[in-house]
């Protein structure tokens, strides 16, 4: 077996034992009991199903439970299925997202956005769709498919890299270019990007996690770059997206990382346990903090730093999105278009997540609920 | 309220002195103040004067008082002075500057590189990555009074790009750890090092000696594990992904661990949330968690027993910290937030954390030359001695011993002393270099194992020198008296005409020179030299004197002569007289 395959293994079987001991803060899957079940007595069409990004399920999860706990009752309950099974982390298992509904759990925005567009239906209901909307931390692309969605802007996130300490990682900012050789495995040693001496060990996430990809856009490079590159390296490894434990403890390693989860899990945000694993978010190019403290409801958050997605790293921000059915019902398009009920309560749904929030100004560039 | 921390087992607590040096300077041989009992010492990077970057930096340590105050600040030298090497640090590599501190308290160990501070590795690189045959890794030690010792350098063959710590027993015999080649073993002022434990590949944080046993803590592997006999036996039930570069390994209940009183471990965990503090309990299987307690980046850890508390103090790249687990001997582990002892100054920050080195009163003192476990010929009548005596009071004096007579060392440049010492009467195999320094508050001894070679004189003997006949360790028979004879040193030599009058002794050397006198009086002399006669007329008819030299081949070893008047006589002279003027030995 060689060290990529061995690393694999062992990482796979690290997550297992710290997701079950975690389990009793985590809340994810609407039935935290039976990660992949629908909510408990209902129907397909008193359900509104999403999937999709890992970078914020836990702030849907959120949502999606003080939305079901409103009084009166709303029609249909919101439920969010995470990107890995959120007990065991294990990916793209079968998950029944309501009745009749068994599908492939999406490990990502990019899978979750493939999976809406298949349309698939209800077994017990055929006019219920088994997805109704995905969780997507990109934008819509040009995919003919994708025109069939409505992306409602959520929120501001980036993503940048992560490290455990700096016993061989800069404490100084690394450059787009550096990260791009650094992640198309070109160079090794981390006393050639500004840090110590010693080997170079990238972590990469699921090809199906669109933090992954989206970072690597932001880098100038893609995933068939990185392939042929690090395929087969003995310091290349796999891990989970935003979970700081599957860096194993590695000083050596550097991750992808997206900057609002790594904020949520520090901030204690509810359902979201502090998977930091001792990692911490990176600079790039400037000073600029990746994460800067902010007050709310007496209590103080660490959210991302709007100025750390401007400038000379404005490439590594982005936004997150909300995407329905260019003819979802209008109930749920509610929920997320500008001035509905997410972006009424943005500062109370986001800031614990470290999200910032676009606010509801329609006249400036970018806003909550802004459909694409 | 702050956290007192407090030594255990502390010898003396020496004279307190709240003298704050200055932190913004580095040099050599910058006399230290002894350390006061209970305060804690921080490995300190960068002299605050510019942004601390990748290349060498000055190193301080900082004595902070449980209070909160800087005692003093130390500098570890930056240039090579009295045997010491230059010891610097990267100024923004943390994971170095680990302190250990010797079971015993009296010594703490740490290492950098034998750099000028600026230095980089090749083309601007960090200096952790220049290679180690051309720039040494060091390993210092720092004692009760503050002198520091970086005269050790790991070899480049087996050191590590990145050094991050040592640990000694005695001063003398030392473990040393970094990012690569496992754990080594050498010994101070030593550039030679052997694998004790791991191989190339394994990369240590930490080494130290607690509750009996070596410890490390590794990356990615022997997470923390106790290290016997070239093996590691990891501890059970610590985090999978555990990254610490400082813990405390305590006896606190009847439980122990892989044969050691090991129950408790206090960790400052790196990979945890944003670095935690965390207590864990053996239970006689396995190490089980007692709780946890957020201390973003911390780095090091050292812990004190006070009763049924323990102090922890915890440092971070900007703060040293207290805590204090009341509940120390429990299970459980909830205690109050951290108190802030000392913030580091800017363009500066902090490593690892000990508990100042204390001991009994008396100078500093370090062997130089000969290194330990070396062959010492005692051939010759003496072997040279030097070692480093530094103190914070005047050195009244240094006495050096082989094993016999004991030579009082002479002070040369800086803080080295040297002797030759007399090697009579020793015996080739296993000896013992014996140091006592002395000062005005006490005698500080320090020895180091050799082996002796060759074969020494014998008590008694004649070394090299020039000797009057009447000198002590020549034995004259009846019937010599004494006459006057410049060249000698005394300025007298010794004369007999009795048949068979003897003069005897043992010679320790290569050669051996008899000046003795002739003229119209004088008869003829037996000399027996090792049994082997000679015979020597003095008959002139002036007055003068006459040389016989032996010359030995082989090692030097002893030789006895005796010099006996034959009672004959040449029938031109007048009397059988035997003038003996000098007795000359070389070696």
């Amino acid at each position: 077996m060689n060290r990529f395959l061995t690393r694999t293994v062992a990482a796979a079987a690290a997550i297992t034992t710290l997701s079950v001991a975690a389990a009793g803060v985590a809340s994810a899957d609407p039935d935290n009991a039976q990660p992949g079940t629908p909510p408990a007595g209902k129907t397909a069409s008193q359900i509104y199903a999403t999937v999709g990004a890992d970078a914020f399920a836990e702030l849907t999860s959120n949502i999606a439970t003080v939305y079901n706990a409103q009084t009166p009752a709303p029609t249909r309950v919101l439920a969010s299925y995470d990107a890995v099974n959120p007990t065991t982390a294990a990916a793209q298992e079968t998950i029944v997202t309501k009745p009749g509904c068994s599908i492939t759990r999406p490990n990502g925005a990019n899978a979750a956005i493939s999976a809406i567009t298949l349309n698939q239906k209800s077994t017990v209901d055929t006019n219920e769709f088994c997805i109704d909307w995905v969780r997507a931390s990109r934008a819509k692309g040009a995919a003919p498919a994708e025109q069939n969605l409505t992306f409602y802007a959520q929120s501001r996130d980036a993503v940048s890299y992560a490290v455990i300490g700096n016993a061989y990682a800069p404490t100084t900012p690394l450059t787009t270019a550096q990260l791009k050789d650094i992640f198309e495995c070109t160079v090794s040693d981390w006393s050639e990007v500004g840090g110590q001496a010693g080997e170079i060990h990238v972590y990469l996430p699921a090809a199906s996690a669109a933090t992954l990809t989206f970072f690597l856009q932001a880098l100038g490079t893609n995933l068939t770059n990185v392939n042929a590159g690090c395929a087969g390296l003995p310091r290349v490894y796999t891990n989970q997206q935003n979970d700081g434990r599957s860096l194993n403890g590695d000083p050596q390693g550097i991750a992808p990382y997206t900057v609002t989860k790594w904020a949520a899990q520090g901030n204690g945000a509810p359902g979201i346990p502090d998977y930091r694993g001792g990692a911490h978010i990176g600079t790039v190019n400037t000073d600029a903090a990746p994460t800067i403290a902010t007050t709310f409801g007496g209590r103080s958050y660490q959210v991302l730093n709007p100025a750390f997605t401007t400038g000379a790293s404005a490439s590594f921000g982005r936004l997150f999105f909300n995407a329905v059915r260019n003819d979802a019902p209008q109930e749920l398009k509610d929920l997320f278009k500008a001035g509905g009920y997410l972006c009424q309560n943005q500062d109370a749904f986001l800031v614990p997540f470290g999200n910032t929030p676009l606010g509801n100004d329609t006249t400036q560039s970018r806003f909550c609920g802004q459909a694409s | 309220m702050r956290t007192r921390l407090r030594l255990v087992g502390a010898s003396l607590a020496l004279a307190a002195t709240a003298v704050t040096i200055p932190l913004l300077s580095s040099g050599e041989a910058t006399a230290a103040s002894s350390f006061s009992g209970g305060n804690l010492l921080v490995y300190r990077v960068g002299a605050g004067t510019a942004p601390l970057t990748n290349a060498a930096t000055a190193v301080f340590l900082d004595e902070i008082t449980p209070a909160g105050a800087v005692a003093q600040s130390i500098p570890v030298p930056t240039t090579a002075a009295d045997g010491n090497l230059p010891l610097t640090a990267s100024g923004l590599s943390r994971s170095e500057g680990v302190l250990s501190a010797s079971p015993d308290g009296r010594f703490v160990s740490f290492t950098g590189y034998a750099a000028a501070p600026g230095a980089t590795g090749p083309a601007g690189i960090s200096l952790t990555g220049s290679d180690p045959a051309s720039v040494a890794r060091v390993v210092g030690v720092v004692d009760k009074n503050g002198t520091i010792e970086t005269s050790t350098a790991l070899p480049g063959a087996s050191a590590p790009a990145i050094v991050r710590s040592a640990v000694t027993t005695d001063g003398e015999s030392l473990l040393a750890a970094g990012g690569d080649g496992g754990l080594l073993a050498t010994t101070r002022s030593s550039t030679a090092a052997t694998v004790s434990a791991g191989e190339a590949a394994t990369n240590l944080a930490t080494v130290s000696r607690q509750a009996g046993k070596v410890l490390v803590s590794g990356l990615l592997q022997h997470r923390l594990a106790i290290v016997e006999s070239g093996a590691f036996t990891d501890a059970p039930g610590l985090p999978s992904n555990l990254l610490t570069y400082g813990f405390a390994a305590l006896d606190l209940t009847s439980a122990g661990w892989a044969g050691s009183t090991i129950d408790t471990f206090y960790i400052a965990n790196a990979s945890n949330r944003a670095g935690t503090v965390e207590k864990w309990r053996f239970d006689g299987t396995t190490f089980v968690k007692s709780g946890d307690l957020d201390v973003a980046g911390v780095s090091g850890l050292v812990a004190d027993v006070e009763g049924s508390a323990v102090n922890l103090a915890v440092a971070t790249p900007t703060q040293v910290l207290a805590i204090s687990d009341t509940n120390g001997a429990g299970t459980g582990f909830s205690p109050a937030a951290p108190t802030v002892l000392e913030t580091a100054p800017t363009n500066t920050e902090y490593r690892g954390i000990a508990l100042a080195p204390t001991g009994d009163l008396g100078p500093s003192a370090f062997f130089r030359t000969p290194a330990a476990g070396s062959v010492v010929s005692i051939g010759a009548a003496t072997a040279p001695v030097s070692v480093y005596v530094a103190s914070p009071r005047a050195v009244s004096g240094v006495q050096i011993s082989l094993g016999g007579s004991p030579a009082a060392a002479t002070k040369g440049a800086g803080n080295i002393w040297t002797a030759n010492v007399p090697t009579q009467g020793l015996a080739a195999g296993a000896g013992t270099i014996t140091v006592t320094a002395t000062d005005t508050g006490g005698s500080t001894t320090i020895t180091r194992p050799v082996t002796y070679s060759g074969t020494s004189a014998p008590a008694g003997a004649l070394l090299a020198g020039t000797y009057s006949p009447r000198a002590k360790g020549i034995t004259a028979s009846k019937g010599w008296t004494a006459y006057a004879f410049a060249k000698s040193p005394d300025g007298k030599g010794l004369t007999s005409k009795t048949k068979n009058a003897k003069l005897a002794f043992t010679a320790y050397g290569k050669t051996v020179r008899l000046t003795l006198g002739t003229g119209p009086k004088n008869g003829r002399v037996t000399l027996i030299v090792d049994g082997k006669k000679t015979t020597v007329d003095l008959f002139k008819a002036k007055a003068g004197t006459v040389v016989r030299t032996f010359t030995f081949t082989g090692e030097v070893r002893a030789h006895t002569v005796q010099i006996v008047v034959a009672g004959t006589k040449a029938a031109k002279s007048k009397g059988t007289s035997v003038p003996v003027g000098l007795v000359q030995v070389t070696s």
